[in-house]
C-alpha cells in the first residue's frame, strides 16, 4: 500500500465510484477507535494536539498527495467528516458491547448539537437520520457534516463551499432543524 | 414508498427549504397567512409546519442543554487547600482546569501564589513518575522572566495541580493594543520574552505552548512566560486524563504532526506572535477547526505578506498609518515573520536568540538577515551559502532543494552560476544547520563504514556526509545507507548501527512528491521524488527505539546528474493493516512487518 494508491482510491471515492469507500476504510480502520475516543474527548472543547495526533496519519498523508484546489480540499473534509461519523458510531457500538450496566456521562456531539448524545443510542438513531438527509439532498447534509463533524466553522465552510456565510449559517440551521425533527418528533404545536 | 414518490421528494425538500426560509424570520401571526399564499399543497403546508417547529424547538433545546453544561460547572465550590497552600479566590477557568489565588507558607514567611489544578477523568491514573521528574526539571528555571514554579503534586482526588509564583497581566497582544503601542515598543517586550526564553533552551527546556496569553505584561511593564514546560508536564497526562493541556493554534507543523519537539517549535511559535505583535495578522488564514489543524499540519501553507493583511484598526493600535505600518513590514519585519515559521525548521532562525537578535538589528535600523527572495532565489542563496551536499536534520525539503538545484546547474547554459566544488566536510568542526550555527553537541558518531556521521545533539541527530571520510564515492549505481538509533531523543544512547551500500536498482523511485507539500516552489517543475528502500539484511529493532536512517542516493541514473544527498526519516510510523509504515519526509515511506524485525521494501 503505498501513498500514490491511497490517493488513487481517494479520487475514486471523489468521483464518487462505487465501492470506492469500501476500498479506502480498511487503511482508515486502525485510526477510527482513537479518533472517536478523542473527539469525544474533545467535546466542545478547542482542538488539541491529542486530537489531531489521530487524524494526522492518514489526513497528513491524504493531504499531502492533493493538490491543493478547493475542489479537493472540500471533498477531503466531507471524507473526514465520514470518518469521523463512522469511528464515533463505531466506538459506540464496541463500548456497548462491552458495558455492563452502569450510568454513562452524556457527551454532546458537538456544542451546538448538545441535544445530540453521543453516548446513547441517540447517536445510532442521529447516524441514520443523517442517511436519510443524505439520501434526501446530498449536498445539504455534506454541508452540515463539514460543519459540525469535521468541525469547520461557519467562515471555514463558508470559503470551502463558496457559499457566503448567511447561506451557511441558515442551510445548516435547515438541516439541524430537520434531523431535531426526526430524532425528537415534533413537539405539540405552539401554544 | 414508491418509485414516484421517491422523485418527488428532492423537489419537495426543496420546496419546503425555500418556505421554511421565507418564513423563519416572520412573526408567528404572520407565518401561517403568508404559508397559505405562497403554497397551495397542503401537505408541503403540513410539513413546512413541523419544520418550522423544529427550528424552534431545536433551539430551545439547545439553549437548555447550555444553560445545564453551564451551571453544572459552577456547582464546584472553592477548595479550603491544595497542596498546602490556602486557596483565596478563583482567578481563572478553562478547558484544562482551574487557576486559584493563595497564601503558601514556607519557613514562617507568608507568600502569594498562583495555583493550576488541572481536571481529571475518574478512571484514570497519573504518571507519578514522569510527573515528578519534569517538575524536577521547572524548579531549575529561574529567570525572572519565567514565573517561578515552586512545587507540583497529585490531590487527594488524583488532580494533578502547580503551585506557581502569582503574576497577573494582560497578553502581551492585548497589552500593546489597549496602549496603541508603536511596533518599536512591542518588539522590545518581545524581547525580553525571547530572551527568557532562550535562558530556558539553554537548559534544554522547552515551552512548546507560545501564545500571547503565556506572554503577559505586568502592571509594572515586566514580561512574564507563564505556563513554562507544563505543557510537557501535562502531556504524559493527557493521554489518561480529561485534561485539555495544549490549544493547537500556535504549534509548529512539525508538532502537530507528533514530531520530536525542539527549540525550533518555540521559534516558530515566537514567530507567529511576532506576527501579531506587529501586524495583528498571521501570514496566513487563521483556521482552527479540526481538519483545517491538518492540513496545517501537512504543511505547504502559502504565506500571504503581512504588508497585504493591514487594516486601520491595526494601524490605529499601534499609533501609525496603514501606509506607514506596511513599510515598516516590508521593511523586515515580513521577512522575520516567514522566516520564523517556516515549514520546515531547519530554515527558521537556529534560536530564539537568533530571531532575537534580527529583531533587534530590525530596532536599530540594520538590514535583517532574514530575506524573502522568491522561492528559487531561495534554493540558490541555500546552496551558494552552504557549498556542502549535506544535511541538517528536520529538512528534506532543504536537501530535495539542494538536490534540485545542483542538477540545475549542472544543465544550466554557462552564463548561470558557477558550478559549486565538491566540497570537503570536517565532521568535527563544520557548522552543522544551514543557518550557520553550531548546534550544541552531545556527541559524534561515525557510521560503521564511515560513509555517514551523525551528530547527536538534544535538539535531534543530525546526519551528514563525511566526505573527508574514507567513504565510496557515489556513482550511478550505488547508494548508500546509514542507521543511527537514539531512544527515543536521549542523544546519549546514540548507537550507529549498521551502513551498506545497495546497487540502484533497489532504489526504487516511488512516485514524485505531491506539490502541496513543497507549496508551489519549485517542486512540479523540476521534479522531487523520493525513494523507497530495500534492505537486503533483515535488521533487528529493538523495542520503543525510533530510528533514524540516513541515506545516501543518486538523483537519477544519469551518472550526469548523480549527486549526493543525505535525508532522514523514522521507522516508528503508524500501523496500517498489520505493517508499520515507516514515514520519510516528504512523502518517501517504508513498510516493514510489527514484528519489530523489519525489512524496508519497495
Amino acid at each position: 500500500m503505498t501513498t500514490p494508491e491511497l490517493t488513487v482510491m481517494f479520487n475514486a471515492w471523489v468521483r464518487g465510484e462505487a465501492g470506492a469507500l469500501d476500498r479506502l476504510l480498511p487503511y482508515i480502520y486502525p485510526d477510527l477507535r482513537a479518533l472517536a475516543s478523542a473527539y469525544l474527548r474533545r467535546g466542545a472543547r478547542p482542538v488539541t494536539l491529542q486530537t489531531t495526533a489521530v487524524v494526522n496519519e492518514l489526513f497528513v498523508k491524504l493531504l499531502t498527495t492533493q493538490p491543493k484546489t478547493l475542489e479537493s480540499r472540500r471533498h477531503f473534509y466531507v471524507l473526514a467528516a465520514r470518518v469521523i461519523r463512522m469511528s464515533l458510531v463505531d466506538h459506540y457500538r464496541q463500548v456497548q458491547a462491552q458495558r455492563r450496566g452502569g450510568h454513562q456521562e452524556r457527551v454532546p456531539l458537538h456544542d451546538e448539537l448538545a441535544w445530540v448524545d453521543a453516548s446513547s443510542d441517540e447517536l445510532l438513531e442521529f447516524d441514520r437520520a443523517l442517511a436519510e438527509l443524505e439520501h434526501l439532498d446530498r449536498e445539504q447534509a455534506d454541508l452540515f457534516s463539514t460543519r459540525y463533524l469535521a468541525g469547520c466553522t461557519a467562515e471555514e465552510t463558508a470559503e470551502l463551499t463558496g457559499l457566503s456565510k448567511a447561506t451557511v449559517d441558515r442551510r445548516v440551521r435547515l438541516a439541524r432543524g430537520w434531523l431535531f425533527r426526526r430524532l425528537r418528533g415534533v413537539a405539540t404545536a405552539a401554544s | 414508498m414508491t418509485d414516484d414518490t421517491n422523485d418527488k421528494a428532492p423537489a419537495r425538500w426543496r420546496r419546503i427549504q425555500q418556505l421554511c426560509e421565507a418564513l423563519d424570520p416572520l412573526a408567528d401571526g404572520e407565518r401561517l397567512d403568508r404559508l397559505i399564499a405562497l403554497e397551495p399543497d397542503p401537505d408541503i403546508r403540513l410539513e413546512t409546519l413541523a419544520l418550522l417547529q423544529a427550528l424552534r424547538d431545536e433551539d430551545a433545546t439547545q439553549r437548555a442543554y447550555r444553560t445545564a453544561d453551564l451551571s453544572a460547572h459552577d456547582t464546584e465550590g472553592l477548595p479550603e487547600s491544595i497542596g498546602g497552600v490556602s486557596i483565596l479566590a478563583l482567578i481563572g477557568s478553562g478547558g484544562s482546569g482551574e487557576v486559584y489565588r493563595g497564601v503558601r507558607t514556607t519557613n514562617g514567611t507568608e507568600q502569594v501564589v498562583a495555583v493550576k489544578r488541572y481536571h481529571l477523568h475518574r478512571s484514570t491514573t497519573v504518571d507519578f513518575e514522569r510527573f515528578t521528574r519534569e517538575q524536577q526539571m521547572l524548579a531549575t528555571l529561574t529567570h525572572p522572566g519565567i514565573v517561578r514554579f515552586f512545587d507540583a503534586g497529585v490531590t487527594l482526588d488524583q488532580r494533578p495541580y502547580l503551585v506557581m509564583e502569582l503574576a497577573e497581566g494582560e497578553p502581551i497582544t492585548a497589552y500593546g493594543d489597549a496602549r496603541q503601542l508603536p511596533i518599536a515598543d512591542r518588539l522590545r517586550l518581545m524581547l525580553a520574552a525571547c530572551d527568557a526564553l532562550s535562558s530556558a533552551h539553554r537548559l534544554h527546556i522547552v515551552h512548546l505552548d507560545l501564545k500571547p496569553s503565556n506572554i503577559i505584561v505586568t502592571a509594572d511593564g515586566h514580561v512574564k512566560l507563564l505556563d513554562f514546560g507544563t505543557a510537557k508536564l501535562a502531556d504524559p497526562l493527557a493521554a489518561v486524563t480529561r485534561t485539555e493541556p495544549l490549544t493547537v493554534h500556535y504549534a509548529s507543523p512539525e508538532r502537530l504532526r507528533g514530531e520530536p519537539v525542539t527549540t525550533a517549535c518555540d521559534v516558530y511559535s515566537a514567530g507567529l506572535i511576532v506576527s501579531e505583535l506587529v501586524s495583528g495578522a498571521w501570514p496566513f488564514p487563521r483556521r482552527e477547526s479540526l481538519v483545517a489543524i491538518a492540513e496545517r499540519a501537512a504543511g505547504g501553507m502559502l504565506l500571504q505578506s503581512l504588508a497585504r493583511v493591514v487594516t486601520d484598526e491595526a494601524a490605529r493600535q499601534r499609533a501609525t498609518t496603514p501606509d506607514k505600518l506596511r513599510r515598516a513590514l516590508r521593511r523586515g519585519l515580513d521577512a522575520i515573520v516567514r522566516k520564523a515559521v517556516d515549514d520546515n525548521p531547519a530554515r527558521r532562525y537556529g534560536s530564539v536568540g537568533e530571531l532575537a537578535a534580527d529583531l533587534q538589528r530590525y530596532l536599530s535600523g540594520e538590514a535583517v538577515h532574514a530575506t524573502s527572495p522568491s522561492p528559487l532565489d531561495r534554493v540558490g542563496a541555500f546552496v551558494r551559502r552552504h557549498a556542502w551536499p549535506v544535511v541538517a536534520g528536520a529538512s528534506l525539503l532543504i536537501v530535495l532543494a539542494t538536490t534540485i538545484a545542483y542538477a540545475m546547474q549542472r544543465t544550466a547554459p554557462p552564463e548561470a552560476a558557477p558550478p559549486i566544488q565538491r566540497p570537503r566536510y570536517d565532521a568535527r568542526t563544520s557548522m552543522f544547520t544551514p543557518t550557520g550555527t553550531n548546534v550544541s553537541a552531545f556527541d559524534d558518531f561515525v557510521s560503521p563504514k564511515g560513509a555517514l556521521f551523525a551528530r547527536a545533539t538534544w535538539q535531534g541527530i543530525y546526519c551528514a556526509q563525511a566526505l573527508n571520510q574514507p567513504a565510496p564515492a557515489p556513482t550511478a549505481t550505488g547508494f548508500h545507507v546509514a542507521f543511527f538509533a537514539d531512544a527515543n531523543g536521549f542523544p546519549d544512547r546514540t548507537k550507529a548501527l549498521q551502513d551498506t551500500t545497495y546497487p540502484i536498482s533497489r532504489v526504487a523511485q516511488t512516485h514524485e512528491v505531491d506539490r502541496a507539500l513543497s507549496c508551489g516552489r519549485v517542486a512540479t517543475t523540476y521534479g522531487f521524488y523520493s525513494y523507497a528502500v530495500t534492505l537486503d539484511t533483515p535488521f533487528r529493532a529493538a523495542p520503543a527505539v525510533r530510528y533514524w536512517f540516513s541515506v545516501q542516493a543518486i538523483v537519477s541514473e544519469a551518472a550526469a546528474q548523480a549527486v549526493p544527498f543525505v535525508f532522514w526519516g523514522w521507522l516508528n510510523g503508524p500501523t496500517v493493516n498489520g505493517r508499520t509504515v515507516a514515514t520519510m519526509p516528504g512523502g518517501g515511506f517504508a513498510e516493514f512487518p510489527t514484528d519489530r524485525s523489519f525489512t524496508l521494501v519497495e
